[in-house]
């Protein structure tokens, strides 16, 4: 192979593999380490350009039977969420844990799955307990290598005349993992003792048999012990069907060739990867911080120290470097805590590559190659890698979820930077209200749920359409709420409705993917436990370029009602809760009721003729809402996606009897934005004010934590979260303090206990940053050449059309499956020139209303279409903006009802407009104090001179 | 042909452009009639279409329908109906605050039916256009739960408002689909009576059609339910009329026969049938059902039948001269509750685009498809991506002058020069390799699929002859076979028009499903038997009175008909269910069926995926009623002694090994019985190409059906 002859590894020349695994995990990310490329595959893929078509032929025999595993094996399972919304999927690896391909599902455990493999033979498996054929290993521990112990992996080794030759992955989301508290989900663990049945990586069956020990052990130990068996059986049943495929193809082929073959598929997918990032990306930085939080303060049952409000903190920061390497770094993220939401490496790498395979690398070919093109940096001791071998992860997700938000807002910024404005998607909802919990069925037995309807949220706003209503997920593009027949079969509570909830949308001139919402009514079941699971009191994510977040939501739960009182007498019952303001729950039923944002709860006991709400979450928006067509709004109000009360606060449309006044609205508009300049301030204004409103935390009175001089303190929990983030990271301490010119040793008044124990466990690893920006070190793969142009009919007319939403639908999905116009970037530049009033030349699409031009007097600074200058494009434009910040319940509820939107006092709404037409180009969702968000600083010079190959005309 | 024809069997298959039609004569002969499908008239593309195959035998349908005994429907049209969004003016009755059934569509139809990528790429996902807009939904409060109590009563004035406000709209239709009604109509019933009280009232008496789920569909899974409901009333009602005058023209002709429809089950049912919605779909049904008759008759129970288009590659299975039925089909990007046929389709058929990702430089075929362009060897087409039909082409597998028996001329130099810039130079391999490896890939990805089809369930490939047919099929056959065990391989010389001939295969039959769920603990007592016995022939009795009252439309009397009664069945708590045959009565019926049950998961799961200490749950109880009608005798011919003469020669690529070789070119219609043909031969038809390579041999049977062998 080629330039194996500089390496002396036998690893790398192919040929027996031989050796210890661990010996050869090590040779193989000792090549990486030194060449940039996967097992040191620098040079030309041999036998991808020798046999293109055997090489092909092999994958496709791989990849289809990792496919028909999946599509039989899924029959065994018994579990709905298994059999009827696809949470399996299977993959193949190579001896060392590297996937190879695998199959359609679940595809967040690819890599998961790689992690455990990896675990097991570093720490020395092979010669105890022993790797032998037939074995079968068993992993659902996140700190191996999975996102919670809910994901239960099988993986067997498989042998060819007694050598190991790779490994075949199943995985499975169980619907109860016998947990603190019942469900898939589970929210009540604050420790890892009770995050449920933990198997971190044992080896439970040999000679192709489970053990029964095994099996027995698995049973006791989840509230559905059938559902646990058969899940098993599904994964062990796909795996050996895996084996079977690679058995045969290596019999067909030959080791040697399925060797070379397993090697080069994976760097293949790295440069493919890569190539991919270079075709559809800038280079440069793209910033987009999240928030979450996870509210115990009110629970009673826990102890002391679990007792506590928190508020995660991902500062998301993306860099596309000019080797287009992909880099994701969560530097400041804030701690892990006492409570389930916690985070492993495996974890987040599992979260990214959903998150992926939506957008970036949508096909049928990925595998780790994609990882080796990637570097991530997810903070010891933090929320995001805790490192803590006591704390629990069973809802990972909950975290998960809101920073992904993050890293698909910057995605899209650089989507549309580059012209493909056809696949630039604003954040996904929250996924929740999920429905979990445990008791008493209505068959009498005791029983456990997990309600995945709550894959069916909304998707974000695109730049040509509204963003997609209840359909799918950011953990799950297929969504599906599955029939209400088939949940009541498993849960004792009805149905009494479902529909489309107002205003749960982010607006924008193009907004979110509505949510929905259910109203259950528990029925022949003498207790049933269920808990409330959704962000209250924090918006996760803004929109993009002037969407608002998606509404945040409530819970309304009623309990001892006179609902049967109300069917005596046919009197309506709710079938919908609708505005909060106005709730159908409230003004149809009487009872003992929990109306509220408390959105977080523990389980509690509900029992027949209780009413339980789930408010499904919607997405955020993109653009400014008084650019939204009023057609559109009236389409909104007709649907029930808008209440007409905030048509006009929102949208400035005046509704009369349900309908659009067309005059009148634009007369609106036209007095709002005049308003947004009397309610707006200077940035530079606003952040003297702020600067104090910080400093003033500086000197609390004795003994009282958390307050500072003045009342406008902020709450504990936001302090702490800042807190967190200034001990864990000095870098990012060094920015804080920097972006407000705060004393070097500004820090707030409060005591962070986890960080304290992680720096007892870590000691020099805490704040240990595995990626910095500024990293001279870092590998840079082999070069990537241009992609060859794909043959396109986009002309800039069709453009044009996508841009302003006419082109037909049908049209722009054939845009979206096909393969990308190479010359893209330069068509939109020009569909954009022709728009803009001025001369100046745009080098860069920067959002909407947005771009860096290069002025007469050679200056390269961002510029609004009306002509108001903004700085130089490295620095942050927001600085010369104007800002209005809603930071009280009326300024909230001028935009969201009562009830579904963040809590001000966690996080306000900074409103950044053009001072020269008022316009609102972005929308920021962030705690009090955080510093401005600097979205995205592009690589100008590195784009165009490296990656075009045009020269950046020179500044005056 | 010639002599004096009797024709016994018509069937017409009308698509969205051509109405094909099949006729049959009583030694067995049958000829193809075309002619334009015409959407707004069917009986006339079907006349012309007819008249059309007639005069093969210079016949006219008043001198051949007298004679015919059975006449078999099936086409396109309600489908199209249902994808172009013309149907009725249908108004929703459903459970209480779940009017926005169609807007959520659960989630599952955005992405229905798309291809891998796409489904992962969310931001092509999107909603259906409703086919019942919100204005028409309403909804009634009211709850019957999972075991069909009463949970709350129904609000009878919810329904009587609604009911009203509906009729308001001018709707021609009303559906009304409640939850669990599968299990208690009761309250379904409810609301139809208060709809006939207030149609009364209104003077619409017999008009606007009331359909209740529980009566047409009862089987749970709520949206689905709805879905069949509403297709029912939506694009079935109104093709009821356009049959009707089919077989009008057919009786002005001077038929006796009953003209029948061919309904996703696998069966033909009759035009005046209550549940008209089971032929949606119909036309891809046509080739299994043939298998199925070709099955039965020559005694190889077990096939794998595989059909090529322009645009899929279809596989389905018979096994032991039966089909397998899917209870929840996807058709349109609707789910649906209707028992289908299981068929499989596949994004690879002979107009696949054949691409390379510009990003990873890896070859890619299909699922996109240039459809009926047929390729760049088609300029009039207006395709400028290569086809699997163009690297045929190249390859000289394909006669450019016979294409469609020489209707359209192509070009190979353009194909030729195409492969080249598209394919062989980004490759860096020579034209013939590049085209050659395409060939090789695509019929591999065939091989595979079919593979899966029969690994996946159990089953080896040794026990399978494999089937061929469709216009592309008898092109591929040998490479998607090649190496695999299949014990044997045929393809019929009618392989092109082999779903027309499968309509005029299928029995005149009904099936009726109705969910039931009944226990059988893992170690049934006598009793407990007895109960299940009990509750299982209740249900078959319902529904054999159901298939009796759809036979009495037919003027069949009930006891002509063969009645078959089945179950499907689960391991309790599993959500996979198997059908199994049911025999015997009371403790013996039920062990037949958890003895046939097991049988059937062990063969299809693997062993130890068996799971009996669970005990079983009988999902639904079927019963299928069939009554025997005359079908095709297969061809039958003389076997000939004489050695079978090429028409010509050409140069054609075999393999990488191979290369270029001249080879003889056979007219298909110049072949005889007992004619061995080895390869590499070609075999040209007007419609279809069948390619023998080096090392195989074809044999031509008896019944005109070639047997592909190695060596």
């Amino acid at each position: 192979m080629a330039d194996s002859a500089s390496v002396a590894d036998p690893v790398v020349a192919g040929r027996p593999d031989g050796g210890l695994l661990h010996e050869r995990l090590l040779a193989s990310e000792r090549l990486f380490a030194q060449t940039g490329s996967y097992h040191g595959l620098t040079g030309a893929l041999e036998l991808k350009e020798r046999s293109p078509i055997l090489y092909e032929k092999i994958f496709s025999r791989l990849r289809g039977g990792l496919v028909t595993a999946r599509e039989t094996a899924v029959n065994i399972s018994a579990s709905p969420i298994v059999k009827e919304l696809g949470e399996l999927c299977f993959a193949l690896y190579t001896p060392e844990g590297d996937s190879v391909a695998l199959s359609t599902g679940i595809i967040v455990h690819v890599h998961t799955m790689s992690d455990a493999i990896k675990y097991m033979i570093r720490q020395g498996y092979e010669t105890n307990p022993g790797i032998e054929p037939g074995d079968i290993f068993c992993n659902n521990d996140a700190m191996v290598g999975d996102v919670h112990n809910a994901d239960v992996q099988t993986i067997v080794p498989i042998f060819w005349e007694g050598e190991l030759i790779g490994w075949a992955g199943g995985v499975t989301h169980e619907l109860d993992i016998g947990a603190r508290t019942p469900g898939g989900v589970p929210l009540g663990p604050i420790s890892r003792f009770e995050d449920g049945i933990d198997i971190p990586a044992r080896k439970i069956g040999a000679g192709d048999e489970l053990f029964r020990d095994h099996v027995l052990a698995g049973m006791k130990g989840t509230r559905t012990p059938r559902y646990w068996m058969l899940d098993e059986r599904t994964r062990l049943a796909g795996c050996h069907m895996v084996r079977d495929t690679v058995l045969r193809v290596v019999a067909d082929i030959g080791l040697d060739v399925y060797r070379d073959f397993m090697r080069e598929v994976i760097e293949d997918g790295r440069r493919s990867f890569k190539a991919r990032v270079r075709e559809m990306l800038i280079p440069g930085t793209y910033r987009a911080p999240a928030f979450s939080e996870f509210t115990l303060a009110e629970e009673q049952m826990l102890p002391e120290h679990a007792r506590r409000d928190s508020m995660m903190h991902a500062p998301v920061e993306l860099r596309v470097t000019r080797d287009a390497t992909l880099e994701l770094d969560y530097e400041g993220a804030s701690s892990w805590g006492y409570h389930s939401a916690n985070c492993t490496p495996s974890a987040m790498q599992g979260a990214l590559w959903v998150l992926l395979t939506q957008t970036l690398i949508c096909n049928d070919k990925i595998n780790d190659g994609a990882y080796f093109g990637l570097r991530t940096n997810f903070p010891p001791g933090s929320w995001a890698n805790h490192q803590n071998p006591q704390a629990s992860t069973g809802l990972a997700w909950h975290y998960l979820i809101p920073s992904y938000t993050g890293v698909l807002k910057s995605i899209s910024r650089g989507l549309q930077a580059r012209g493909f404005v056809e696949e630039v998607l604003a954040p996904y909802a929250m996924s929740s209200n999920t429905f979990q919990g445990g008791g008493i069925d209505h068959y009498g037995e005791q029983s456990s749920t997990t309600n995945f309807a709550v894959s069916c949220v909304g998707v974000g706003a695109r730049i040509y359409a509204d963003g997609l209503d209840h359909a799918a997920a950011l953990w799950n593009p297929q969504g599906d709420m599955g029939d209400y027949e088939m949940w009541e079969i498993v849960e004792p509570f009805l149905y009494l409705g479902a529909r489309v909830k107002p205003n749960t949308a982010g607006a924008g001139r193009r907004r979110g993917g509505s949510g929905w919402e259910a109203v259950r009514y528990a029925w022949k079941t003498p207790f049933f436990e269920t808990q409330n699971l959704g962000n209250g009191p924090v918006f996760i994510q803004a929109g993009l370029w002037g969407g608002y977040p998606g509404a945040t939501g409530y819970r309304h739960n009623v309990r001892d009602t006179n609902m049967k009182e109300l069917f005596g007498e046919r009197l309506a019952y709710p079938v919908f809760d609708g505005d909060p303001e106005s709730s159908e729950m409230e003004r149809l039923v009487t009872g003992r009721r929990d109306f509220d944002q408390r959105t977080l709860t523990l389980p509690e006991t509900m029992k027949e003729g209780d009413l339980y709400l789930s408010v499904y979450r919607g997405a955020a928006g993109l653009g400014d809402p008084l650019e939204r067509d009023l057609a559109d709004v009236q389409a909104d109000i007709d649907g029930n996606y808008l209440l007409p009360r905030l048509a006009s606060s929102v949208y400035g449309a005046v509704v009369r009897d349900g309908a659009v006044d067309v005059e009148g609205s634009l007369v609106l508009r036209e007095r709002m934005r005049r308003e947004r300049a009397e309610r707006s301030v200077p940035v530079a204004q606003w952040m003297e004010a702020e600067r104090r409103r910080i400093l003033a935390h500086l000197e609390p009175p004795a003994g009282e934590e958390g307050a500072a001089r003045d009342g406008d303190s902020f709450i504990p929990v936001v302090q702490h979260m800042y807190a967190e983030s200034l001990r864990l990271s000095p870098r990012w301490a060094a920015f804080f303090r920097g972006f407000w010119d705060l004393p070097a040793d500004f820090d707030f008044p409060v005591a962070t206990p986890t960080v304290e124990i992680s720096r007892r466990l870590l000691g020099e690893g805490l704040g240990a940053t595995t990626l910095h920006p500024d990293d001279p070190a870092r590998p840079q793969g082999i070069p990537i050449g241009r992609p060859a142009a794909a043959e396109s009919d986009v002309t800039e007319e069709v453009l044009e059309e996508l841009i302003d939403g006419r082109l037909p639908e049908p049209r722009v999905r054939a845009i979206q499956s096909g393969y990308k116009d190479a010359d893209r970037f330069q068509k939109y530049v020009r569909v954009l020139q022709r728009r803009v009033p001025w001369p100046d030349r745009i080098l860069l699409p920067f959002g909407e209303h947005l771009h860096i031009v290069q002025t007469g007097d050679g200056r390269r600074i961002v510029k609004c279409d009306c002509g108001h200058e903004f700085r130089d494009y490295r620095e942050n434009w927001k600085l010369d903006a104007h800002v209005n910040v809603r930071r009280t319940e009326p300024e909230l509820r001028e935009i969201y009802p009562a009830k579904m939107h963040g809590d001000p006092r966690w996080n306000e709404l900074r409103e950044l407009f053009c001072p020269g037409c008022w316009t609102l180009l972005e929308v920021e969702a962030v705690p009090p104090g955080y510093p401005l968000v600097h979205d995205f600083t592009p690589d100008l010079e590195g784009f165009y001179e490296e990656w075009l190959g045009e020269p950046l005309a020179p500044v005056a | 042909m010639s002599a004096r024809h009797e024709p016994r069997v018509l069937a017409i298959d009308a698509g969205g452009t051509m109405t094909d039609t099949f006729i049959v004569d009583r030694r067995g002969d049958f000829v193809v009639g075309k002619a334009q499908t015409t959407p707004s008239e069917e009986a006339v593309g079907f006349m012309s279409s007819a008249c059309d195959a007639l005069a093969y035998w210079d016949l006219t349908p008043e001198q051949a329908f007298p004679g015919i005994v059975a006449g078999v429907f099936s086409g396109t049209a309600m489908l199209n109906r249902l994808l172009e969004r013309k149907g009725r003016r249908v108004g929703c009755i459903v459970s209480g605050g779940l009017e926005d059934y169609f807007r959520f569509e659960r989630g599952v139809q955005t992405w229905l039916g798309m291809s891998y990528a796409d489904r992962l790429h969310v931001i092509t996902h999107h909603h259906n256009e409703p086919l019942v807009p919100m204005s028409r939904m309403r909804s009634v409060r009211g709850r019957i739960d999972v075991f069909g109590d009463e949970a709350i009563p129904l609000y009878d004035d919810e329904a009587r408002v609604a009911v009203g406000e509906l009729l308001d709209q001018d709707v021609e239709g009303i559906v009304v689909c409640l939850l669990h009604s599968y299990r208690n109509p009761a309250h379904e019933e409810r609301v139809r009576d208060i709809a006939l009280e207030v149609k009364t009232e209104r003077g619409l008496n017999g008009e606007v059609p009331i359909f209740l789920s529980s009566e047409l569909y009862p089987m749970r899974r709520d949206f689905p339910r709805l879905n069949s409901t509403l297709i029912e009333a939506y694009a079935a009602e109104p093709s009821r009329g356009q049959l009707a005058k089919v077989a009008g023209r057919c009786a002005d002709a001077g038929a006796g026969f009953e003209l029948r429809v061919m309904a996703s089950h696998g069966g033909t049912i009759s035009i005046d049938a209550k549940e008209l919605a089971r032929t949606l779909v119909s036309g891809p049904i046509g080739g299994v059902v043939g298998a199925r008759h070709l099955a039965r008759e020559r005694g190889t129970p077990n096939l794998v039948c595989s059909d090529i288009g322009g645009t899929s590659f279809d596989l389905a299975l018979v096994t032991d001269g039966e089909v397998t039925i899917n209870q929840t089909p996807e058709i349109g990007r609707f789910l649906l509750n209707l028992p289908m046929v299981d068929i499989e389709s596949i994004g690879a058929g002979t107009g696949s685009l054949v691409r390379i990702d510009p990003n990873s430089n890896r070859p890619e075929i299909g699922p996109e498809s240039a459809g009926s362009r047929i390729g760049v060897s088609w300029p009039e087409g207006g395709v400028d991506t290569v086809t699997v039909t163009d690297v045929n082409l190249v390859l000289g597998r394909l006669n450019p002058s016979y294409f469609l028996g020489g209707q359209v001329e192509l070009d190979v130099e353009r194909a030729r020069h195409e492969v080249e810039r598209q394919i062989a130079r980004p490759l860096g391999l020579s034209v013939e390799d590049a085209a050659g490896g395409i060939l090789e890939l695509f019929e591999e990805q065939l091989r595979l699929a079919a593979l899966a089809k029969v690994l996946g369930r159990g089953y080896a490939p040794v026990d399978y002859a494999l089937l061929c047919y469709g216009g592309g099929g008898p092109l591929h056959v040998a490479g998607y076979t090649e190496g695999i065990p299949y014990s044997d391989v045929l393809v019929p010389t009618w392989a092109a028009g082999f779903s027309a001939y499968g309509c005029a295969c299928a029995d005149h039959e009904y099936r009726y499903d109705l969910t039931t769920d009944i226990a059988i603990a893992s170690d049934v007592a006598p009793d407990d038997a007895e109960r299940a016995a009990r509750e299982l022939e209740t249900a078959w009795a319902t529904l054999r009175e159901r298939v009796a009252a759809e036979f009495a439309k037919s003027g069949i009397a009930p006891g002509l008909v063969d009645y078959r009664h089945l179950v499907r069945m689960q391991y309790a708590g599993q959500l996979n269910d198997i059908e199994v045959v049911a025999s015997g009565s009371g403790a013996k019926l039920v062990a037949s069926v958890v003895s046939g049950f097991e049988e059937a998961y062990g063969k299809v799961y693997a062993r130890s995926a068996r799971s009996p200490e669970l005990g079983y749950v009988v999902t639904s109880a079927i019963v299928t009623g069939s009554v025997p009608v005359e079908k095709p005798a297969l061809p039958f011919e003389d076997e000939a002694t004489c050695a079978p003469e090429p028409k010509e020669h050409r140069s054609a690529w075999w393999s990488a090994r191979h290369g270029f070789v001249t080879t003889p070119v056979f007219e298909q219609d110049d072949l005889r019985a007992g004619h061995r043909i080895e390869g590499p031969a070609v075999v040209e038809a007007p419609s279809t190409t069948f390619v023998v390579p080096p090392g195989r041999t074809a044999y031509l049977d008896r019944n005109r059906i070639f047997h592909l062998s190695a060596g």
